[in-house]
């Protein structure tokens, strides 16, 4: 593989991935190959080290140790290039509050060097598509959340990413808002965009994605389709079964039974 | 939550229905002050380091001029004495103003804190929606918010009063009435304050509180830099007496800072049934207006906070669509254009935006206004008194040159001062939403380009601008005194020459103040705040003043020194002088520059981590 040519078979992959913050190791030794076109979903409770294990993915947190290639290209050799393939949506999208929906995608634009004639181009067919062109001239700050999680989505695909890292998309989203993210996540997946999804809702992972990550306490504790996991975990049911049964599910089972 | 034994994730029994926490507003009162107090404690004890060390370095500054105004106070009390041959009234005239400006200064807190305290805190969703009291709410936050500020107000207030006793040889009834009078005097404003601010919320928009704030904080500085600066003036054409009568005319009988002056200067001389009868006065009169103040504020306090819940959150606008924006002036901010296209795509869109969200926020114009005033105030000066050797109608050839380099360094200290709090927050500015640009592909150089060009850009136009303007005054005082007829012996006076020299100095000068800037701004930035004034912190703004004073003064001193030496002649012997300042000048800038912005792409590298 040549580096820098974006050869490579996976358009995600981490190499023991560590990043440690003092003596606790929030992700330790992550190890993921993810092709084009996948919709990745990584699953864990509370602090088990999802939203770490995104931001090294997008150069905003430096790992301790491990190497991250996107499309190839090793992330902190080449970030820029890696950079310049890949989107990101975090889970509390702070935006500029004093831009218009419509400069603030305009701005991302010009982040991601699209140029103009083609920027105005998606952009115009991006804000009807998130409904967001009749307020796309007012201040962001006038913007409902779900309003906001539409807007950084917009401005997410403005440059046609090779890769969409999503971390709890849907919290905020009406269920309109939702299906729609969800039939534009597939459509891309379609069209060999590669999507790594974190999320809380497993009903989400489960129709969405081809594979599942599960990981808890910085440690991938399982991968694979929903199937290959169903039969790793010898449970019978949902995808919620299994993430609790490996993730220590029955001390939940047990809070809920006695608050009903 | 589990108790030691039960096994973990064990929900306890369901306890009885909850009760009313408590059967007294004034314990839930101090129980929720409690709360704040620790939150600044912990903000305090177990923040950053720096945070710790800065409180201390404040404090010992706060110290410093504590001694320096006892000092001041007790020798301007002598020499008042000395002057008026121990006239009481005249000397009353320093507690009388001392406790007239307390008084003032606590009428303007009062308001913004409040309004901050009541409607502007982030907590109040949680406290109004708690099973508690709104009145212990509403005392809380009002004691939350005016305690501390005031406590700062009052101890400004009391060390000068307390060195007027020591002049004055007063006896311990004075300075035990002292810290009374200091507690009685700020009741009014705060009842005033509080009410005022009941009122305000009904009539402005929830968006434009935030807004209101930063307009009254505005005022108060540019008032506080015009005073300052015209009180030199006034110095010039009158006495102290004079001074000291204008002071004596404005003493209002009616003002509870008068009632308490006479209560506080009759304890001084021993007149112990004056000093209770002004005392009681003035806490019964004050006790008369806070208790149905605050009563009526309390009342309205919900009803506002409704209302502004109706209008959105604080400041957020509600759909506030920006007329000169269209899709034209949006597209801008993706495409470089003119002298632009010379930069990258991500430089041209970081300062785009930048320049856009900096003038929409009014809370960072705020903050630029004092210095502006400086500015405007320096080119009034500079116009109405214009600066001329006694007794001679025409200048030196020396003494414009000289005068040209002092417009310079006005307009480098004016611009310096506004776009340096640009610069030490350029990179705190992105806050929360920093995320974006660290994402994207962006290099560190094109971050740190942006955002130097963001306050250079301003700043070599505010910089021609303000020699322009103080060059053209002192043309038309040059003008004046040369009685020519007035457009033609302006032009005569003006030397464009000078002016473009002067307007070289100062983007040379302020290419080296906004780098280093940029820099301490880059090591120390805050992307943590909710209201844009925290963005700066007091260290950063003390450290930054001592490194681009210095520089600047080096700088400065090096591209007047051959303008003086030569009378602004460049042909000739003073060739070499030329050469050397220029040399060290733009040497020294360009070290500084380089070095400055090659720290900040180091350190930008490491903001948001």
């Amino acid at each position: 593989m040549v580096p820098g040519q974006g050869s490579s078979p996976w358009m995600i992959e981490t190499r023991d991935l560590t990043k440690c913050f003092g003596e606790v190791c929030a992700v330790d030794s992550l190890n993921l190959k993810i092709p084009p076109g996948e919709i990745f979903g990584f699953l864990g409770p509370n602090g088990a080290g999802k939203t770490t294990t995104i931001r090294m993915l997008v150069g905003l947190t430096p790992p301790t140790s491990g190497e991250v290639l996107i499309d190839g290209l090793e992330l902190e050799e080449e970030s820029l290039a890696a950079r310049a393939r890949m989107a990101y949506l975090p889970d509390t999208p702070y935006l500029y509050e004093k831009l218009t929906g419509r400069e603030f995608i305009h701005f991302v634009a010009g982040l991601y060097r699209v140029p103009s004639d083609r920027a105005e181009r998606r952009i115009n067919d991006l804000l009807p598509l998130f409904g967001l062109e009749d307020r796309a001239d007012d201040l962001i700050e006038s913007y409902s959340h779900g309003m906001q999680q539409k807007t950084v989505l917009a401005a997410a695909l403005v440059h046609d990413p090779k890769v969409l890292f999503l971390d709890e998309p849907t919290v905020g989203l009406d269920p309109r808002s939702a299906r729609l993210l969800r039939d534009i996540l597939q459509q891309l997946s379609r069209r060999g965009t590669t999507v790594f999804l974190s999320t809380h809702i497993l009903e989400i992972a489960e129709r969405m994605c081809q594979r599942i990550g599960i990981i808890d306490e910085g440690r991938l504790i399982a991968l694979g389709t929903v199937d290959e996991l169903h039969e790793r975990a010898q449970v019978s049911g949902s995808l919620e079964d299994i993430f609790l049964d490996l993730t220590g599910g029955p001390a939940y089972a047990e809070i809920a039974e006695v608050l009903s | 939550m589990s108790t030691a034994g039960e096994p973990a994730g064990r929900v306890p029994p369901r306890a009885a229905p909850p009760t009313a926490p408590s059967d007294s507003w004034i314990r839930e009162t101090l129980w929720l002050v409690r709360g704040r107090w620790r939150i600044a404690v912990n903000s305090v004890l177990r923040g950053a380091r720096w945070r710790a060390a800065t409180y201390a370095v404040v404090g010992v500054a706060l110290a410093f001029l504590g001694v320096m105004a006892l000092g001041g106070s007790y020798f301007l009390t002598v020499w008042i004495e000395r002057l008026t041959g121990s006239d009481a009234t005249a000397v009353d005239v320093l507690p009388a103003t001392v406790l007239s400006a307390t008084l003032s200064l606590s009428v303007l807190v009062s308001f913004t804190v409040a309004l901050a305290a009541l409607y502007l805190s982030a907590d109040l969703d949680l406290l109004l929606s708690a099973p508690v009291s709104r009145r212990s709410v509403f005392a809380s936050k009002l004691i939350g918010g005016l305690l501390p500020s005031h406590l700062l107000i009052l101890t400004m207030a009391f060390v000068p009063l307390i060195g007027h006793g020591l002049a004055l040889d007063y006896g311990p009834a004075y300075f035990a009435a002292v810290p009374l009078a200091l507690a009685l005097l700020p009741l009014v404003p705060m009842a005033v304050g509080a009410l005022a601010v009941m009122l305000v919320v009904r009539h402005v928009s929830p968006s434009r509180l935030g807004d209101v704030v930063a307009l009254i904080v505005a005022a108060m500085t540019l008032s506080i830099a015009l005073v300052a600066g015209g009180a030199r003036q006034l110095q010039d054409v009158v006495s102290l007496a004079q001074i000291i009568d204008v002071f004596e005319r404005v003493r209002t009988p009616y003002s509870p800072a008068e009632w308490l002056t006479r209560g506080l200067t009759a304890a001084g001389r021993d007149q112990s049934g004056e000093a209770v009868k002004w005392f009681l006065v003035a806490a019964a009169v004050s006790l008369a207006i806070l208790v149905p103040m605050l009563f009526a504020a309390e009342r309205l306090y919900f009803s506002g906070w409704t209302h502004i819940q109706a209008g959105g959150p604080p400041r957020r606008a509600g759909s506030r669509h920006l007329p000169w924006n269209n899709v034209d002036a949006a597209a801008s901010l993706s495409q470089p254009s003119g002298l632009f296209s010379l930069l990258s795509s991500p430089t041209v869109a970081i300062m785009r935006k930048d320049f856009r969200i900096i003038p929409r926020d009014l809370t960072n114009m705020a903050q630029v206004l004092s210095p502006l005033a400086i500015g405007v105030f320096f080119v009034l000066q500079r116009l109405l008194y214009p600066v001329r050797l006694r007794g001679m109608a025409t200048q030196p050839e020396l003494i414009d040159p000289l005068l040209a380099m002092l417009s310079a360094g006005v307009a480098a200290a004016v611009g310096a001062m506004i776009m340096s709090r640009f610069c030490l927050t350029a990179f705190s500015i992105e806050g929360r939403s920093y995320w974006l640009i660290r994402s994207a592909p962006v290099s560190n150089r094109e971050i740190v380009t942006a955002k130097y060009l963001v306050s250079m850009v301003p700043y070599v136009v505010l910089g021609g601008v303000l020699v322009l303007l103080l060059e053209l005054a002192r043309a038309f005082g040059d003008a004046r005194a040369a009685g020519g007829a007035m457009p033609g012996a302006l032009l005569e006076a003006f030397d464009p020459l000078l002016a473009v020299y002067a307007w070289f100095v100062v983007v040379v000068v302020g290419a080296g103040v906004l780098a280093i800037n940029l820099a301490i701004g880059a090591a120390r930035p805050n992307m943590r705040w909710d209201t844009p004034h925290e963005m700066l912190t007091p260290d950063v703004g003390c450290l930054s003043l001592v490194l681009y004073g210095a520089y600047g003064f080096l700088a400065t001193m090096a591209l007047l020194v051959p303008v003086a030496a030569s009378g602004f002649n460049v042909v000739g012997s003073s060739g070499p002088m030329w050469g050397l300042g220029l040399g060290l000048g733009l040497g020294l800038t360009a070290a500084v520059v380089s070095t400055s912005l090659v720290l900040a792409a180091g350190e930008t590298a490491a903001i948001g981590q």
